[in-house]
C-alpha cells in the first residue's frame, strides 16, 4: 500500500498521519468517526464533513499545473495534502519536499505512482486532478466511484461524450466536482461578468475569446528513450532544457499508465510532459489548453447554459516542421439558438492585440464594449458610445498584494473546499455541468476544424445533425482497462 | 430602343473600330460619369481635376444628381457635359472614350459589359460584380472587346501598400500564412420606410434595372440599397470589399478552397436584409500550402485592432498579415506598419496616397492592361470571396469551392445564389 512509501524526510506515511492527527487536535479523527455512521450508500469514502473538519486531499498529476495547484491547496487553512500521485516518480523528491511549502506544518505528503492507490485510501476526501486532458474524465469518475470529491483541471474532459459522463457520475455519486476555470472565483472577473450580465453595456450580441499565446515549433523526435548526452527543449524558443528522458529516467515512469485510455504507443519525448497538449490522443490544442478559461468567461458573460447550435472553424498549423497535430492558429465561430455569437481566436504566431488583452475576452453590446484580462484575472474595462468613453472597470490595484490570506489568493480552491465541507455542489462557482458546457466549446471547435465544415449541433442529444464523421469525434476509443462506464447504476 | 436594336448598334460601333488611339499624353481622354450620387461626386471631381481629361457626359436616373454635378463642374470652370438618364443612349456617343461607373452594385457588371461592347474603357466602382456569375462575365467582356477595365479599389495604387505587398512577396515577414480584414464601421438603424411615390425626376424602372421590380421605398433607394440583397452586398461588399481585396493581394491567393461565414443582424428591427455583423473565414491552397483569411464586419461599438486609427475613436478599417517573422498592419487605404519578431520591434512602414485615377488614365493611353493596378480580373477574384462569404452566411454552411467548375461542391442552394434572375431587358449575357 502506498502509505508505506517513505516521504522525502524518511518518515513513513502511517507515522506521519498519526503525528499530524495529534497535532490537529483530533479534528480529522472526528470526521472519520462520524463519517462511517452518517454516510449513506453508495459513497465509500469519509462521510459528510463539518464546517471545521480538515479536508484531506490528494494531488494527481504534480508536474507543472498540478504542482501549482497542490501548493495552493496546501496553504489553505485546515486542508491537508496527504498524497502526491504521478506516473513520473522522478518528480517525487522535489514535490514532496517542496521548498516553497516548508512553513506549512501539515504539508508532509506521501507519494504514489498509481492513482488507483489514491482511490483506495479512505482518508482522502477529495482529489485534485491535473493530469493530461485524456485522463481527466476517467480519473474523475474513478474518484467519484471511490466516494471522493474532485477538483479537476480544465478542460474538464477530453471529449464531449466523456464530459457528459462526468456530469452523470457526479449526480449519481452525489459528490462535489469543481472545474479549474478559476476566473469564476476571481472577484474582478466576477464583477465584470455581473456588469455585463446586468446590461452594463446594453444588449450583448457577441463575445470574443482570445488565446494569443506564442507557441514555437516543438520539432519532431524519434520514438524511444533519449540517448545520454542528448538535450531536449519543449520548443524552439524555450529558454531551458527538459530532463533527459533516457532509459534510467524512464525506469521510474509508468508510461503505460500515462497513456491510459489512449492507444498504446512507444514512448516519445514530444508525447509526454507538456507537449502532449499538441497531440489529439491526449490534448486539445491551445483552444483546449489556455483556451477553456476564455471560453468559460465568454459563455458565462453571455449567460448561456446550453450548447451552441452552429459551429465553424478555420485554421491550420504554421509554426514549422513538428510532430504537432493540433492547429496553432484557429478561428472558431459559435452561434447559439437565439443568434448570439461567440468568436474564439487562437494564435500561436506573432500577432497584434485587439484593443485589450491578448489572453482575455471582449463583449460587444448595444451601448458599449468590455475587455477582461484573463492573465491577471484582476483587470477589466468598459467603454461606451461613439467616443469610446471609459466606464466602470478595474485596473488591478484593488487586488491584494504581497502576503495575503490564501483563501483570497486561492479563491477557487477555497470555494471548492467550502463546497466539500458543506457537501453542497450548488456552492461551487464552476461545477461539473458548467465545466462540461465550457469544455465542449473547444471540443466542438476542434471537431469543426478536423472535419473541415460547418456543423449543426443538437445540444439536447449532444450529437451533430446528419454528420456521422463529426459524431465519431465526440468520443474516442478507450483502451481496454481504461474504459469510461456508459452508465452509472 | 429594344435590346436587339441596342446590341446591333453596338456591333456596328465595334465593327467600325470606334476605338481611338491615344498617341500622346496631351490627347484628351473623354470620360462619362455614370451614377452621380455620393461616390459619383468623387468621380466627377477626380476626373475634372486631371490634366487632359474631360468629363464630357453625366448619366443618372435621378435628375437632381445630375443638376448637382453640373453645378460642380460649372464652379470649377469646366465645359458643360452632355447629360443622360439612360446609359444606353450615352453609349451611342462615339466620342466618349471611357465610362466611370458609380451606380449601385447590381448595375456594375451589366453596364461594364455594355460599355465594353460599345468599345469604351471602364472604371467601375467596387464591387465590380453583384454575384459570382457576373464576375466571370465582366472579365470575359473585358477580354473579348480588349478594353481597359479598372475596379475602383484604390489602395492597389498606393505606393505604400505596393511596398508592403512587395516586402511580403520578398519574404521579409517570413512565410505569410494568414491575413485579416476589418470593417468595423458605425451603421445606425435605417428604420422602416413605407411604400411611397417615386420622387419626381427619378426613373425608378431604370434604377431597378436587372433587379426584380418592387414598389418604391426610400430605404430601397439611394445609399440604403447597400443593405438589400437585390441591389447591394451588405457592408462586406461595400466598405469591406476594399479590405477583402487588400487581404487577397497581400496573401497572394486567388480562389479559395473553403469559405465559412457566421453573423447576424443585431440590435435593430428595420428594413435591412444584410447582416450587420459577420465573420468570414477563407482557406486557400497555394501549391499545397494552406493560407487563411479571416474577415470581420461589425456595425457598432468595437475596439480598434493593431493600432489602426490610433487613439481616435470610431471606425476600424484595415488589414493584418501574419508571417513567421512578424506581422504587418494596413491602416485604412494608404498606410502600413509592421512589427518584427518575438519582441515585436517596429519594422518597415510607409504612408503614401494612391494615384488610382491617374493609373486608369495612364492605361487608357498606353492601351496596356498590365499597367492597371486593379485590372478587372483582380477585382472580380476579390469580389468572389465577398460573394461566397455572403452565400455561406445565407445558407449557413461551409462552402467547398471548386475553381475549375466555379461551383460549390454538393451545394445546390449555394450554387443557385451564384447568379440571379435578370429582369429583361437588363440581362447579363451568358455569352458576352
Amino acid at each position: 500500500m502506498s502509505d508505506e512509501r517513505t516521504t522525502g524526510d524518511g518518515i513513513s506515511r502511517r507515522d506521519f498521519t498519526t503525528r499530524i492527527g495529534a497535532a490537529a487536535a483530533g479534528l480529522a479523527v472526528g470526521g472519520d468517526l462520524l463519517g462511517g455512521a452518517l454516510h449513506a450508500a453508495p459513497s465509500v469514502g469519509r462521510g459528510i464533513l463539518g464546517a471545521n473538519d480538515r479536508v484531506v486531499v490528494a494531488s494527481i498529476g504534480i508536474r507543472g499545473q498540478g504542482n501549482g495547484v497542490k501548493r495552493g491547496f496546501a496553504r489553505l487553512a485546515n486542508v491537508e495534502v496527504k498524497t502526491l500521485c504521478d506516473i513520473d516518480a522522478n518528480l517525487a523528491p522535489e514535490r514532496v519536499n517542496d521548498r516553497t511549502l516548508t512553513e506549512i506544518p501539515t504539508y508532509k505528503p506521501g507519494f504514489v505512482q498509481d492513482l488507483n492507490r489514491v482511490m483506495d485510501d479512505k482518508d482522502i476526501d477529495a482529489v485534485i486532478i491535473a493530469t493530461p486532458n485524456h485522463w481527466h474524465a476517467l480519473a474523475t469518475i474513478k474518484a467519484l466511484q471511490a466516494g471522493k470529491h474532485v477538483y479537476v483541471e480544465k478542460p474538464s474532459s477530453h471529449t464531449v461524450w466523456e464530459g457528459r459522463k462526468m456530469v452523470e457520475a457526479a449526480a449519481r455519486y452525489n459528490k462535489v466536482v469543481q472545474v479549474g476555470t478559476m476566473n469564476r472565483s476571481r472577484p474582478a472577473v466576477r464583477d465584470a461578468i455581473k456588469f455585463v450580465q446586468e446590461g452594463g453595456i446594453g444588449k450583448v450580441y457577441m463575445a470574443r475569446g482570445l488565446c494569443f499565446k506564442r507557441r514555437a515549433s516543438i520539432g519532431r523526435y524519434p520514438d524511444g528513450p533519449m540517448n545520454a548526452g542528448e538535450t531536449y527543449k519543449l520548443n524552439a524558443e524555450s529558454g531551458g532544457t527538459e530532463p533527459v528522458y533516457d532509459a534510467q529516467y524512464l525506469s521510474k515512469v509508468d508510461y503505460d499508465l500515462w497513456l491510459g485510455p489512449a492507444a498504446k504507443r512507444p514512448f516519445n519525448r514530444n508525447r509526454f510532459h507538456y507537449n502532449w497538449h499538441w497531440h489529439w490522443d491526449y490534448g486539445n490544442g491551445d483552444s483546449g489548453n489556455q483556451g477553456p478559461h476564455q471560453f468559460d468567461i465568454a459563455r458565462w458573460g453571455l449567460n448561456k447554459q446550453e450548447h451552441p447550435r452552429r459551429i465553424q472553424s478555420s485554421g491550420g498549423y504554421f509554426a514549422g516542421e513538428a510532430s504537432q497535430e493540433t492547429p496553432d492558429t484557429l478561428t472558431s465561430l459559435f452561434e447559439y439558438a437565439d443568434g448570439t455569437i461567440l468568436e474564439f481566436g487562437t494564435r500561436g504566431g506573432f500577432t497584434n492585440d485587439e484593443g485589450g488583452p491578448r489572453i482575455g475576452n471582449l463583449f460587444y453590446g448595444s451601448k458599449g464594449w468590455v475587455w477582461i484580462d484573463g492573465e491577471s484575472g484582476a483587470k477589466w474595462q468598459s467603454y461606451f458610445g461613439p467616443k469610446n468613453e471609459k466606464g466602470p472597470g478595474a485596473d488591478g490595484t484593488a487586488e491584494p498584494r504581497g502576503t495575503v490570506a490564501p483563501a483570497v489568493q486561492y479563491a477557487h480552491y477555497q470555494n471548492f473546499v467550502d463546497a466539500v465541507r458543506a457537501g453542497d455542489p450548488k456552492l461551487l462557482t464552476c461545477d461539473v455541468l458548467e465545466g462540461h458546457y465550457t469544455s465542449s466549446l473547444p471540443h466542438l471547435g476542434n471537431i469543426a476544424y478536423r472535419v473541415g465544415r460547418a456543423l449543426t449541433f443538437d445540444g439536447k442529444k449532444e450529437a451533430f445533425e446528419d454528420d456521422k464523421k463529426a459524431d465519431e469525434l465526440l468520443t474516442r476509443e478507450y483502451r481496454k482497462g481504461f474504459e469510461i462506464p456508459k452508465s452509472f447504476t | 430602343m429594344d435590346r436587339r436594336d441596342f446590341l446591333m448598334s453596338t456591333a456596328v460601333l465595334t465593327a467600325g473600330a470606334a476605338v481611338r488611339g491615344f498617341a500622346s499624353p496631351s490627347d484628351t481622354v473623354r470620360i462619362a460619369v455614370v451614377g452621380c450620387g455620393g461616390r459619383g461626386s468623387s468621380h466627377v471631381n477626380a476626373w475634372s481635376s486631371m490634366p487632359n481629361v474631360e468629363v464630357v457626359a453625366l448619366c443618372d436616373v435621378d435628375e437632381s444628381h445630375i443638376a448637382a454635378k453640373l453645378k460642380m463642374l460649372e464652379t470649377k470652370g469646366k465645359p458643360k457635359p452632355a447629360t443622360y438618364v439612360d446609359f444606353r443612349k450615352l453609349l451611342e456617343d462615339r466620342s466618349i472614350d471611357a465610362v466611370s461607373l458609380a451606380t449601385p452594385n447590381h448595375w456594375h457588371t451589366l453596364q461594364t459589359i455594355w460599355a465594353c461592347q460599345a468599345g469604351k474603357d471602364v472604371y467601375v466602382e467596387k464591387p465590380c460584380s453583384h454575384n459570382v456569375f457576373e464576375s466571370q462575365q465582366i472579365v470575359a467582356a473585358a477580354r473579348k472587346y480588349d478594353r481597359i477595365v479598372q475596379q475602383g479599389s484604390q489602395s492597389r495604387s498606393s505606393p505604400a501598400l505596393q511596398e508592403a505587398v512587395k516586402r511580403m512577396v520578398d519574404g521579409e515577414l517570413g512565410e505569410v500564412y494568414m491575413a485579416r480584414g476589418l470593417c468595423y464601421k458605425w451603421r445606425d438603424t435605417i428604420g422602416h420606410t413605407p411604400v411611397s411615390a417615386v420622387p419626381a425626376g427619378v426613373d425608378y424602372d431604370l434604377w431597378t434595372g436587372p433587379a426584380p421590380k418592387r414598389e418604391f421605398t426610400k430605404n430601397r433607394f439611394h445609399y440604403n440599397w447597400h443593405w438589400m440583397w437585390d441591389t447591394g452586398n451588405g457592408d462586406l461588399g461595400n466598405q469591406g470589399i476594399h479590405e477583402v481585396d487588400i487581404a487577397r493581394w497581400g496573401l497572394g491567393v486567388t480562389h479559395p478552397t473553403k469559405v465559412s461565414a457566421i453573423g447576424g443582424k443585431f440590435m435593430f428591427d428595420d428594413d435591412q436584409e444584410t447582416p450587420n455583423t459577420m465573420t468570414a473565414s477563407f482557406e486557400f491552397d497555394v501549391k499545397g500550402v494552406r493560407k487563411m483569411m479571416t474577415f470581420e464586419v461589425r456595425h457598432w461599438i468595437s475596439p480598434h485592432e493593431a493600432g489602426i486609427n490610433g487613439e481616435k475613436p470610431g471606425n476600424t478599417i484595415g488589414n493584418q498579415f501574419y508571417g513567421s517573422k512578424g506581422y504587418l498592419v494596413i491602416d485604412n487605404y494608404n498606410k502600413y506598419y509592421s512589427f518584427m519578431g518575438k519582441d515585436q520591434l517596429p519594422g518597415p512602414g510607409a504612408t503614401a496616397k494612391d494615384e488610382h485615377w491617374a493609373n486608369f488614365i495612364g492605361a487608357v493611353r498606353s492601351r496596356k492592361r498590365a499597367d492597371l493596378t486593379a485590372e478587372i480580373e483582380e477585382g472580380a477574384l476579390s469580389c468572389n470571396l465577398m460573394h461566397l462569404a455572403n452565400i455561406s452566411y445565407r445558407v449557413g454552411r461551409t462552402l467547398h469551392w471548386d475553381a475549375k467548375t466555379m461551383t460549390c461542391v454538393g451545394d445546390a442552394d449555394a450554387n443557385k445564389m451564384l447568379t440571379r434572375a435578370y429582369r429583361a431587358p437588363f440581362v447579363v449575357p451568358k455569352n458576352v
